[in-house]
């Protein structure tokens, strides 16, 4: 059985991590993807850390694809684009909105040479509007839209959210739209220009903060219910801090605390009806944590979910995470072998469960130029033209 | 792309059922009724959860107003036989199926699993999306946004150095990422279907879609072995790439790559930064960090934030303005660049007017847009039923 995408091609002009990160997650689907970079490379590839020299980052989101290096604003450089362009499905590009146009490739020139292309631009703020021209980072967009906001104590200095979520929610909103192109491509033959931002997607996934924030009848403020009332850490157990969530059982809660030996928090009036419990939760892990910080996680475990029918996690660093029985279980982390300087690299597999093979991982990542003469060749370049690319750095090859 | 003209909506035609409650099912759905599905939302007679969750809109939970724009809604008991008789006609006719219950097994219980689903309509999409996948230790436990959060390992990268992890607060990350994940695999379910004519059941999970979205700090935790730390605003290996306190307040100031750095000395009036050979490239400036923030810091405190943010974008240097505050929602919907790009409208609703984000990709050729609020309970019953051509007595 084909993979899902066998048979598309896609050009990834993209730089950095969220157009690589769609267009990863397109080869991973079996698409034959192009990784088209500049002659010095991807400014991605300089930033560490690094295996077998090679940017730690760039390898995880560019699996999957073949490399070149290409000059974009020499001629024969253009003339190479020009020719991928033909029998290409989709193409992803990144840049600041109008340089590809500037540079002769933006949707109205290319969808002219080929109708049928989806043509996806990814922005840091979007193609319209007085902040098009501004360079975006996840810090700022964060910022901006105010995710942070709510970390950290209120005058203290700010705090990121520690995962690059903006930055995978765009890569992922850039993926949706190619797809939704694609299925309408499927219908009408026709291609289309789609386009995303990281002020766009991280806005969508902030909605539920500005929505509340709007119009409410009543609210507490910063947050939602419960364990994470600001600022809660979780219970504290010998191997790390974890979460107990006894699903609104008093029963249970009373059990749990007879059972570290603490029955005397019963007579606590916080926690001393189904009700306090729930109200008061929050200041629970203060009471008894010091009794909880003896147990191992693993008889903590046991006891809550097995016996208790409760639910209860470890706050996971990510050698737990990464260790984590049920990330084995799930084949959450692969290994894919061949990369020609950094060898075998651990890869973060893609999300969804088929019940076909409709993704795969095939290839490594590329290193710069790797494969700039076999897609030359490809694309109908006698040696003698390539060599002449290369030599007039119109192209790199490895 | 200026929006002066209607166009077609690219999944007109599709239909999806939304079996799904709070958010990572919903979600998905509710994008797809922007992009022109006709999304039905099934509920039991109890109702989703989160539509008694806080806060409220005229006692209506704002989650449930936000995750289920788009929606038609049908109440459907599916332990009643009649009931259980319309979910298969309504399978029938529909092209996708969403639900993010614990695990398959309570959909199967109830005699709807994908092999009765299959059989009644092969062409039919199921995604089943749990907490933690279909294998595994933890497989058919339940799990929140919390629980999402600390399996994944947020709370080990976000916060202020020295202290305790944070989980990330106001909207519900990882439940909208998973809902990321739950679109993207409906959307490839379609396409592949163009070519084979049929359906097929996926499996996604939170913890899974949780994982993509700690990518970049797993890939350099992959390479170094080394457990990454909360580095409050910054970065581990980009610097800088932080929050800096001026005269009133903090300003964001990022380095991306080695472009910007000359730029940013520039703004900051010092020049001999960018001939530093300690600074030279990012590598230097990661190893160096301690001594260049610690030049940086003084210079920052030095101006305004909003002079910082005009010295910066001028110099064509990442910046932004950090708000401490207790609400943005006004500020935002008035940002010129949300309004330029349409990214926040405000709909009304039999509740009263929301705040929302307006769809997340844009198109030339087709549109999205939020065609209707969220449904009230069991609103358009009889609607579906007597499209359906179900005889129906008072419900």
């Amino acid at each position: 059985m084909p993979l899902a995408l066998e048979g598309l091609r896609v050009i990834d002009c993209s730089q950095g991590v969220s157009g690589a990160f769609c267009a990863m997650q397109l080869g991973d689907l079996g698409a034959d993807v192009i990784k088209l970079e500049p002659v010095t490379g991807d400014w991605l590839r300089s930033i560490g850390p690094y295996q077998g020299g090679e940017s730690a980052v760039f390898l995880q989101v560019n699996r999957n694809k073949r490399g070149i290096g290409v000059d974009l604003k020499s001629p024969g450089g253009r003339d190479v684009l020009e020719r991928l362009i033909e029998g290409a499905d989709v193409l992803i590009e990144g840049y600041r909105p109008g340089k590809m146009g500037a540079l002769g490739f933006g949707y109205d020139n290319v969808s002219h040479r080929n109708p049928r292309i989806v043509y996806c631009s990814i922005s840091g703020y979007g193609q319209s509007g007085p902040w098009r021209d501004a360079p975006a980072t996840e810090l700022d967009v964060q910022t901006i839209v105010g995710a942070n906001r709510h970390l950290g104590a209120p005058v203290a200095a700010p705090v990121r959210f520690g995962f690059d979520l903006a930055a995978t929610a765009v890569g992922m909103a850039a993926f949706q739209a190619v797809m939704v192109a694609l299925l309408w491509r499927e219908r009408t033959g026709i291609g289309q220009h789609v386009d995303t931002s990281l002020l766009a997607a991280f806005t969508a996934v902030n909605q539920w903060t500005f929505s509340a924030e709007h119009s409410h009848d009543h609210w507490e403020g910063r947050t939602l219910l419960g364990l994470t009332d600001p600022p809660d850490h979780g219970f504290r157990t010998a191997d790390g801090p974890a979460l107990i969530n006894m699903r609104g059982n008093e029963a249970a809660w009373n059990e749990l605390l007879i059972a570290i030996d603490r029955p005397e928090v019963l007579l606590d009036p916080r926690f001393s009806t189904p009700q306090a419990i729930m109200d008061n939760v929050v200041a629970l892990p203060n009471v008894i944590n010091d009794t909880l910080g003896t147990w191992q996680f693993e008889d903590l475990r046991r006891l809550v979910q097995d016996r208790l029918g409760g639910t209860i996690v470890r706050m996971n660093d990510f050698d737990q995470l990464v260790h984590d029985p049920q990330v084995a279980a799930l084949g959450m982390i692969q290994t894919i072998s061949g990369h020609p300087t950094a060898g075998d690299v651990r890869t973060i597999n893609f999300p969804w469960g088929f019940q076909d093979e409709l993704a795969a991982l095939r290839r490594p990542s590329p290193v710069l130029g790797q494969h700039t003469r076999e897609v030359l060749r490809e694309a109908g370049y006698a040696d003698a033209d390539i060599e002449t690319l290369v030599a007039t750095s119109a192209v790199y090859a490895r | 792309m200026p929006d002066t003209t209607q166009r077609p909506a690219p999944l007109a035609g599709i239909r999806v059922l939304d079996l799904g409650q709070a958010a990572v099912g919903p979600i998905a759905a509710e994008y797809l009724g922007e992009l022109g599905a006709d999304v039905i939302k099934v509920e039991s007679p109890e109702g989703d959860t989160v539509r008694r969750g806080r806060p409220t809109l005229r006692g209506m939970g704002h989650t449930f107003l936000g995750n289920n724009l788009t929606k038609r809604g049908v109440i459907l008991d599916l332990k009643n036989p009649d009931d259980h008789a319309i979910a298969e006609r309504l399978i029938a006719t529909a092209d996708v199926l969403i639900e993010n219950f614990r695990s398959p097994a309570v959909l199967k219980r109830l005699g709807l699993g994908y092999d009765r689903m299959s059989e009644i309509n092969p062409r039919l999409i199921y995604v089943q999306s749990s907490a933690y996948g279909p294998r595994g230790p933890m497989e058919g436990m339940t799990s929140n946004e919390w629980f999402a959060q600390a399996s994944a390992g947020v709370t080990s990268v976000t916060g202020t150095p020295g202290e305790a992890g944070e989980f990330s607060r106001g909207t519900a990350s990882m439940d909208w990422n998973g809902a990321f994940v739950n679109l993207e695999a409906i959307l490839i379910a379609l396409f592949v279907r163009e070519r084979t004519g049929k359906g097929m059941m996926i499996y996604t999970s939170q913890f899974q879609s949780a994982m993509i979205a700690s990518t970049t700090r797993i890939a350099e935790y992959f390479a170094t072995g080394q457990v990454p730390k909360r580095m409050g605003s910054g970065r581990p290996n980009v610097a800088p790439d932080q929050a800096f306190r001026t005269s009133d307040g903090y300003v964001t100031a990022s380095v991306p790559h080695n472009g910007f750095w000359p730029k940013l000395c520039a703004a900051i009036g010092r020049l001999d930064f960018a001939t530093d050979p300690n600074y030279a490239n990012n590598d230097l400036r990661v190893a160096n960090r301690d001594a260049l923030i610690a030049e940086l810091e003084p210079i920052f405190r030095d101006a305004t934030t909003s002079e910082w943010v005009a010295r910066l974008r001028a110099a064509d240097v990442p910046v932004a303005e950090f708000q401490h505050g207790p609400t943005l929602s006004a500020s935002l919907l008035e940002h010129p660049q949300i309004q330029a790009e349409r990214l926040m409208s405000v709909i009304e609703t039999p509740w009263g007017p929301m705040a929302t984000a307006e769809p997340h990709w844009k198109f030339d050729k087709t549109q999205a847009r939020i065609t209707r609020p969220a449904p009230a309970h069991g609103e358009h019953t009889q609607e579906v039923l007597a499209e359906l051509g179900v005889q129906t007595g008072i419900r």
